[in-house]
């Protein structure tokens, strides 16, 4: 069983309408979002997002004309209490990974792109941090 | 006043003469290149005619065609008919589909009558001895800047090489020196304009009389637009390297049409599809044989410049036939700020990065009186990234090879795929917002 989840990063102008598309395509076929998050700049933004069945879902985009990238990233729960992502960051900072970039998708779980994701795996289970899998969700 | 004519042997000719010229500089010419240039002789035998078949002007017609992608598949010096120690000059252009330049030589006679040639342009211009002129063509391997330097020279204007760019010197220089005659591309001479009017200067403040602008096609609107903020007459000129360079064709002061030098280039208009010749007022693709060239003595050269032949007289007194200002271009070739552009280099950019058929479209519209270029390049699979620094790093990259490519800064935009037009099909590639 793998340790990281699947996201998916879809390329979008910003024009109205587009995140709408994406996210009725998705809904039509009954898959459920479960977080995502947005990088943009002034022309256009990568949508990136966590969902049920994931290669059905870049199906569906790709089939609605979208570019659509799968990688795969860590989806940690990260300890309700002050402090916890200092934690969690420090001890990748001390292993020398760097992050790519991360968002939270719901309260605590927050999701990661890492350099080195096998190695971050190792550090998150010397701490006991819990790894959501893609089961789990 | 009746302004000056650099060479009145030739420019008022009268007709006979200058056809009996023609003749048998032409059948002269065929020979030879028959005989030097094996690409054309090539040509020639594919059509089944020899230069015996050549007995009249009229025969003209008979011969090949010359083209842009000749210069290209014989590049460096497959169009020379001479000897490469009678060459001392080299000038060319960058814009072509494949990379390669086009490149054309000139022996010591054939730069005599460039500057020749380009004497008669800049007194026709109104340009004298008295005159002050800067050239703010580039100098390089772009005939503008050396073409009119050396005619400049040769009527005895004090000249200015001042090359292009740097816009806020060459406004301090037209005022420190004060400068009579600008000599560039249209584009630029609005470019100097802004500038001044950004920096409150105005044209009062300087000495300019005359405009010499080539290089690009340009409206009168724009000629309008000239004249009233730089304070000149401006006058448009003609050529391409392929023939000689600036100085095939050339407007009066009546600045109503310009004046062919025929006593060296044999013009045609032909229908660019058909190919058949078309009579005078009607529009089509301009067609020149340079009769007296040395070094590269082009035939029937398809210029791709879209323009018509005037027959009236000119009140000027030149007897040579006219050719109205060039309205278009007949291929894809596009002239973004003076600088020759191909769809296919920016595709072949785009391939070279993305391993795949590249949809992209170029939009062409008018920042000010400089033109800009965007391209957009549709996103693909092969190309994305979830990482915002690489899709940054990506722009950053096809920005760059365009520049190299181009010699052109342009603005990179990312889309989403399929959200380019489409023709039949085919992505629409270019989509000029400029108005000529």
């Amino acid at each position: 069983m793998k340790e990281t989840i699947t996201q998916l990063a879809i390329f979008i102008e910003n024009r109205t309408g587009r995140l709408a598309e994406i996210c009725r395509n998705m809904g039509d076929k009954g898959i459920n979002i479960y977080g995502f998050s947005i990088a943009d700049t002034e022309d256009y933004g990568i949508f990136r997002l966590i969902c049920k069945r994931p290669q059905l879902a870049r199906e569906v985009l790709k089939e609605a004309g979208f570019t659509v990238r799968e990688n795969e990233v860590l989806c940690i729960r990260v300890p309700h209490r002050p402090g916890g992502l200092a934690e969690v960051l420090q001890a990748f900072s001390d292993s020398g990974i760097n992050v790519e970039y991360l968002y939270a998708i719901a309260n605590t779980l927050i999701i990661f792109n890492l350099d080195k994701l096998e190695l971050g795996v190792e550090i998150l289970k010397q701490k006991n941090l819990d790894i959501i899998k893609q089961e789990d969700f | 006043m009746k302004k000056k004519i650099w060479d009145p042997l030739w420019e008022t000719a009268d007709h006979t003469t200058i056809k009996n010229h023609q003749e048998e500089m032409l059948k002269e010419q065929v020979k030879r290149t028959f005989k030097k240039l094996p690409y054309y002789r090539k040509k020639m035998q594919e059509k089944g005619i020899s230069p015996e078949d050549i007995k009249s002007l009229d025969d003209l017609r008979l011969l090949p065609f010359t083209t842009k992608k000749d210069f290209m598949d014989t590049y460096p010096f497959g169009m020379f008919a001479v000897p490469l120690n009678e060459v001392v000059r080299v000038q060319g252009s960058s814009g072509t589909t494949t990379g390669k330049p086009s490149i054309v030589g000139y022996t010591r006679n054939d730069l005599y009558t460039w500057s020749n040639l380009c004497a008669r342009l800049v007194t026709a211009a109104g340009v004298g001895p008295h005159d002050v002129a800067q050239v703010s063509f580039g100098y390089g391997l772009f005939t503008g800047g050396f073409g009119l330097h050396g005619g400049l020279e040769r009527v005895g204007a004090l000249v200015i090489p001042l090359s292009s760019g740097n816009t806020t010197r060459q406004i301090k220089f037209m005022r420190d020196m004060n400068t009579t005659a600008l000599i560039s591309t249209p584009t630029y001479a609005l470019r100097i304009a802004e500038i001044m009017k950004e920096e409150g200067i105005g044209s009062d403040e300087l000495s300019l009389k005359w405009g010499l602008f080539g290089g690009e096609p340009w409206s009168e609107a724009i000629r309008n637009q000239i004249d009233a903020n730089l304070g000149v007459m401006a006058t448009d000129n003609y050529g391409m390297s392929e023939v000689i360079g600036p100085g095939v064709s050339y407007e009066c002061l009546e600045r109503n049409g310009m004046h062919v030098a025929e006593d060296h280039f044999i013009i045609e208009i032909i229908d660019p599809d058909t190919q058949e010749l078309l009579p005078p007022g009607e529009v089509g693709e301009v067609v020149l044989t340079a009769i007296t060239k040395e070094a590269v003595p082009v035939i029937r050269y398809r210029s791709g410049d879209l323009s018509c032949i005037i027959e009236e007289p000119c009140p000027c007194g030149r007897t040579s036939i006219k050719m109205e200002k060039v309205r278009g271009r007949t291929d894809d070739m596009l002239i973004v700020r003076g600088v020759n552009v191909f769809p296919s280099q920016i595709e072949g950019v785009l391939l070279a990065i993305e391993h795949t058929e590249p949809h992209y479209q170029i939009v062409l519209t008018k920042h000010g009186a400089l033109d800009a270029m965007e391209i957009l390049v549709e996103v693909t699979e092969e190309i994305f990234h979830d990482e915002m620094r690489r899709l940054k790093i990506l722009e950053e990259e096809i920005h760059y090879k365009l520049k190299n490519e181009l010699n052109l800064d342009c603005h990179v935009k990312l889309v989403e795929p399929k959200s380019l037009q489409r023709f039949e099909g085919k992505a629409r590639r270019v989509i000029d917002k400029r108005v000529v």
